[in-house]
């Protein structure tokens, strides 16, 4: 199972909004997933495959795996994060590349 | 039967835990998650909100010596002005009607939205919550409402709330994201639009505060932990100093130094918010993705209002600028209100300095440049000190509890809606006078934000 966070400032409002768009994406991908919500301060010592935050917040989160890190520009933009998840996801092997 | 349903009434749903539970529960079902999923929501859903009673055990352990410490040194009432951290005490007295006029409120923001012409879709978790707190907590402790008309009044007001506040921040978000389909959905919503309105005033956006930057460091404010931590210790410390170390030492520390106690206890207020931000986390976890869900099916289209932080990549200096603007203003406004003499001094609150006075920066500056970055949120950082010292007394039971809502709605609209709430309850007949000239001038205001502004948004983003 696939297990992502979404990272914000406090991990309350703009990541919920990213997770919520992840879900969608994922859903209709059929992918088994798990996908949380987590402030710069609380993803330390969390699990996971990936995590998906902004450019801005990367300078916080030195003490993630760079690999692990998807940038997105917009937490609110479904059609970039449902991009760059699907990219992720055929590096990984989940799914076939579309088409 | 009456058994059974008194048992439901008081006892299942008068627990918050187990009401937000069963509305997750519903959201789950809503969104036909398969039955694991609806399981695991609606338990974690619910250990959310006892994690968040359990974050406000930390959290008196460190304000009630703070507040002896403080009574003794300067004769005053601190108080901290930090959401997350009066959460836990408002749940607690309020919690299960705040919970369903939340959700109450949800739902008359969805029909407004689909059947009139203001298409705005709330979807910030927690502030949607610690606003129907706010609004419970007045409309039972100031007008004594209760059951049924608390709900109904409570709910009515929260669509209003929920539909209008992103509608008016809309021109400005439009303005400094370039024309995105969004609005800021949270309670830094009137100083957001105080910074806009007063920009054009001060400055001019060509000299945007984007030209130049600023150290990185600042930036490790974003993090809530830290930033509360580097300044919630100086506080203890400086209070620990007025109060004299040897009365800490005798009647407040015990065997501990009484420095090292104000260091613990700065980094214990620390602590608490941590453990009630990941409660927070864990109870919205499952119930925002179903109010958008259900909101998106019933309104597709809607402009949603979104959580501050959206518009930081918008504005990284500005940001930053209106940051250290808004928390000198709340230092100037401390001390304004112990130049009054007030009974409760609002200590300067580094959550919403960083949240309502850095987004208040990139509203100023999409108006004002940098000076409207500087401006605007160090107003708001006054007003916020003195209108929230202000409000206290209409809180209720919070108001004993060392903390309250810190944001500037709080400070300038929900102080007026409290001081209404008691004037409707003494004279109703002034009370709707005056709640209609509110709502003809916001009618108008708003009228602008749907027809005028809207076609004007492509000329307005350039």
């Amino acid at each position: 199972m696939l297990k992502i966070f979404t990272v914000c400032p406090q991990g309350l409002g703009s990541s919920m909004i990213a997770k919520i768009h992840i879900q969608n994406v994922l859903d209709e991908l059929g992918v088994d997933y798990m996908v949380e919500t987590a402030g710069v301060a609380s993803i330390i010592g969390e699990s996971f495959d990936f995590i998906v935050t902004v450019e801005e917040l990367r300078d916080s989160l030195e003490n993630v795996d760079p690999k692990k890190i998807i940038t997105i520009n917009n937490f609110f933009k479904k059609d970039e994060i449902a991009e760059k998840i699907k990219e992720r996801l055929v590096e990984m092997n989940i799914i076939g590349r579309e088409k | 039967m009456m058994i059974v349903i008194k048992f439901i009434v008081f006892q299942i749903l008068s627990v918050p835990a187990i009401l937000l539970g069963i509305v997750a529960m519903i959201g789950l079902m809503l969104q036909k998650r398969p039955a694991t999923n609806v399981i695991s929501g609606t338990i974690k859903t619910i250990i959310g909100v006892l994690i968040i009673s359990g974050g406000a055990g930390i959290l008196t352990g460190s304000l009630s010596p703070f507040g002896t410490i403080i009574n003794h040194g300067l004769n005053v009432k601190g108080i901290v002005p930090t959401n997350e951290a009066v959460l836990p005490f408002a749940l607690k007295n309020f919690g299960s009607m705040g919970a369903v006029i939340m959700v109450g409120g949800f739902l008359i923001n969805v029909l407004l939205a689909k059947f009139t012409r203001f298409k705005f879709i709330y979807l910030t978790g927690h502030i949607m919550l610690y606003v129907s707190l706010f609004v419970t907590a007045v409309y039972e402790s100031v007008a004594g409402l209760q059951g049924f008309w608390l709900f109904l009044v409570g709910a009515v007001t929260m669509g209003l709330y929920f539909t209008f506040m992103p509608a008016l921040l809309y021109p400005y978000a439009q303005k400094i994201t370039k024309g995105e389909k969004f609005s800021v959905g949270h309670t830094g919503d009137i100083g957001y639009w105080f910074s806009g309105w007063i920009g054009k005033y001060v400055g001019n956006p060509e000299k945007s505060a984007e030209n130049f930057k600023l150290p990185k460091w600042l930036n490790f404010f974003r993090d809530s932990t830290t930033s509360m931590a580097v300044t919630m210790v100086p506080i203890y410390l400086i209070v620990v100093l007025i109060a004299g170390y040897s009365f800490v030492a005798k009647n407040v520390s015990g065997s501990t130094d009484p420095i090292m106690f104000a260091i613990i206890q700065g980094l214990t207020f620390a602590a608490g918010v941590t453990v009630i931000l990941a409660g927070v986390r864990m109870m919205l976890s499952e119930i925002m993705p179903a109010f958008t869900g259900i909101s998106s099916k019933l309104v597709p289209g809607a402009v949603p209002a979104l959580d501050c932080p959206v518009v930081f990549p918008y504005g990284p200096t500005s940001l930053l600028l209106g940051f250290i603007s808004m928390f000198i203003g709340m230092i100037i406004g401390m001390f304004v209100q112990m130049g009054f003499h007030s009974v409760y001094i609002i200590l300067p609150g580094i959550v919403p300095a960083f949240f309502a006075g850095g987004t208040a920066g990139i509203f100023g500056n999409s108006t004002g440049g940098w000076k409207g970055a500087i401006v605007g949120p160090f107003i708001v950082g006054i007003v916020l000190a003195i209108g929230t010292g202000l409000l206290l007394p209409s809180t209720g039971d919070l108001a004993t509890t060392g903390s309250t809502f810190g944001d500037p709605f709080y400070a300038t609209a929900g102080l007026a809606f409290a001081k209404w709430t008691k004037l409707i309850s003494d004279n109703i007949i002034l009370g709707i006078i005056v709640l209609l000239v509110v709502v003809a001038v916001l009618w108008f205001l708003g009228r602008r934000r749907t027809t005028r502004d809207l076609q004007n948004n492509q000329e307005m983003a350039k």
